[in-house]
């Protein structure tokens, strides 16, 4: 598989504080890549390194082959960029804008009102070509600086958070301007929300720290979750009772307890839900309410950035 | 020998019609504006009108809304 | 290849957040203002102070330059230098710097497309009020030219290219907009303090602004104002090659 970014032993260190911690990632090309992590776990760093505006510390980074230099523009043509707080000129209106950026690429006038009015159309801002960006709603300008992203047709685009700002709207409209974009161009997008990426994402890392923890397809990190939940709520007897005679199975990863239920964390179903039925009808127990549920992205992810897997 | 003002009027018009044309320019920047430093236009009318060419000035330069920072990831 | 398209953006930013507005305003008020007050300074001083009874010279032309390289140096330059410390470090405030050098912009076509903007700006707030302050002084004085007037203007040109390069060091330097108008004021501070002594007057990439006045009355030698021209164009190549310097290592 060719990959469109290949980072090797990448660190960033501010002052003795490493934002990035000897990061290794791959991108396939053709992908749309899920960069995972809670808030401060070095996803703008890392971002910022691979589009050249900060100076990696150590590591390597190479864009479809390419290794980069900080300072070395020659990589500019192949990718587009949105950083988590995308400044525009508010004087300008959204057509303005974009053939501004496309001008700075030296394209010429005719593929460029092509391109802009495809890509006006593409993130729904053709309706709103009188309008100044100043006036722009969040969403708006995040839709913009898709559009100002592609205008180079570049192979690469990386988006850092694009939706974190967004109302769920916004959010929705923006991840569906992504999703359509699977197969036309590498898409890598940072988020600290596992909801966005779990729909439209190939591939998914993980970091925390500055360190990656989990680098996978999504269908995989479903199925390395071999840990379900089983919850109860009992009539008869109190919740840690019940805790106590299962403390020490071979099968129990975590108990909570919920007050009237008890979350059970298992990591085999099977032979946990064996035992349970046994005990419940050895002690007489009277539940109320028995599930079993699987575990969501979401519960990986927390699972993943705790360090418990 | 004394002020002329009758004199001395037609080479001051130009000086009343920049002051004045910035003032008004000023004033209705400020009147479409959505967002303000300060977050009051009157502040501003009072330095536009009262401070005359400086005033405007400093509207241009320092009116402008203060932006929110990025926030690291 | 340099990439011109910048420059445009930074021309059509100058007309759209009125600063060519603010600079053309007041500059042509100073223009004005200043043979005005020269020849009607005396009549002024005594409406105000009128038991005063002190006789001032009969002023000439040469007062309404005074008045004009005062205006211009001061007052003028101060606004021009306060909008021009914005330049870089607003889009950094803003993020649109990081929309700009992620494309295909050199960091050094960024920066000269910025030099170059501000440039023009101050030439045609300097063309605009020369020709206005002119009119006035023949209407007021019926005389315009002496010898050295030329080489004038071409200094206090040079010397605000050089205060366009050091507020640009200034932007670069400063993280915030405030910070960096702070810095350009206190620069300016500074090499105006540095006027005061005539020994270090002429090696000072600002001393034009008191050599002007000397140029004016025939009191400075040649020697001296080439070397000010010298010093006034190295001093910018310097100013703006440090701020590249800086610009190209740092991280955005």
């Amino acid at each position: 598989m060719k990959m469109a970014v290949k980072i090797k032993n990448l660190v960033k260190n501010y002052d003795g504080v490493l934002a990035v911690n000897h990061l290794d990632l791959n991108v396939p090309e053709g992908s749309i890549y899920g960069f995972l992590g809670p808030n401060g776990a070095g996803k703008t760093t890392t971002l910022k390194m691979i589009v050249g505006m900060t100076e990696p510390t150590e590591g390597e980074i190479e864009i479809f082959g390419n290794k980069l230099t900080f300072g070395n523009d020659s990589f500019r043509d192949q990718i587009g960029f949105l950083p988590d707080v995308p400044g525009f000129y508010d004087w300008m209106t959204a057509k303005e804008f974009l053939e501004f950026s496309g001008s700075l690429y030296h394209l010429d006038s005719e593929t460029l009102k092509n391109r802009i009015k495809e890509l006006l159309d593409m993130v729904g801002l053709s309706k709103n070509v009188k309008k100044k960006i100043g006036e722009f709603s969040r969403g708006m300008k995040q839709r913009l600086g898709i559009a100002q992203a592609l205008i180079n047709n570049p192979k690469i685009i990386l988006l850092d958070e694009p939706v974190s700002a967004l109302d769920p709207m916004g959010r929705k409209e923006v991840m569906d301007i992504i999703g359509s974009l699977a197969g036309k161009v590498t898409v890598f997008f940072s988020s600290h929300i596992l909801a966005d990426v779990e729909r439209v994402c190939d591939r998914v890392v993980i970091i925390k720290d500055g360190v990656a923890l989990l680098e996978d397809s999504i269908e995989h990190i479903r199925e390395i979750s071999q840990s379900r939940t089983i919850e109860i709520e009992f009539e008869n007897i109190d919740t840690s009772s019940f805790a106590s005679l299962i403390e020490n199975s071979p099968w129990l990863e975590s108990i909570k307890n919920g007050g009237k239920r008890l979350l059970i964390q298992v990591n085999n179903l099977d032979q946990a839900r064996l035992e349970i039925s046994e005990l419940i009808y050895k002690n007489h127990i009277i539940f109320k309410k028995f599930t079993i549920s699987e575990a969501t992205l979401e519960d990986i992810f927390i699972k993943v950035v705790n360090g418990d897997v | 020998m004394g002020l002329d003002l009758i004199e001395l009027l037609p080479l001051l018009i130009p000086l009343l019609v920049v002051q004045l044309t910035l003032q008004i320019i000023a004033l209705i920047s400020l009147w479409k504006r959505e967002t303000v430093r300060f977050d009051n236009k009157w502040i501003w009318v009072v330095i536009i009108v009262l401070g005359t060419l400086l005033g405007s000035i400093a509207y241009f330069i320092l009116g402008g809304e203060t932006h929110e920072n990025g926030s690291e990831d | 290849m340099f990439n011109i398209s910048f420059l445009k953006k930074e021309i059509k930013e100058y007309i759209k957040t009125y600063k060519l507005l603010i600079i053309l305003c007041l500059f042509t008020f100073f223009a004005i203002l200043s043979p005005l007050t020269a020849r009607y300074m005396n009549e002024l001083i005594s409406l105000l102070a009128e038991d005063v009874q002190i006789i001032f010279p009969e002023p000439t032309f040469m007062d309404a330059w005074v008045q004009f390289y005062k205006n211009t140096t001061t007052l003028c330059l101060v606004v021009y230098l306060i909008i021009m410390t914005g330049t870089v470090a607003q889009e950094k405030n803003k993020g649109s710097i990081m929309l700009v050098l992620t494309k295909k912009v050199s960091r050094f076509n960024f920066l000269f497309s910025k030099f170059v903007g501000g440039s023009l700006l101050l030439t045609v707030g300097l063309v605009i009020s020369l020709l206005v302050s002119g009119l006035y002084t023949q209407i007021l004085f019926e005389e315009v030219f002496y010898d050295g007037l030329l080489f004038s203007i071409l200094l206090l040109w040079l010397m605000g290219l050089f205060y366009t390069a050091f507020a640009i060091f200034a932007s670069v330097i400063a993280k915030t907009p405030t910070t960096a108008a702070l810095l350009g004021f206190a620069g300016y501070a500074i090499f105006n303090l540095l006027n005061v002594s005539s020994g270090l007057q002429k090696f000072n990439p600002a001393g034009a602004s008191s050599l002007l006045n000397a140029i004016l009355y025939n009191t400075s030698t040649t020697s001296a104002n080439i070397i000010c021209l010298i010093s006034t164009i190295i001093g910018t190549v310097l100013t703006f090659t440090l701020s590249y310097i800086i610009f190209k290592k740092q991280e955005i």
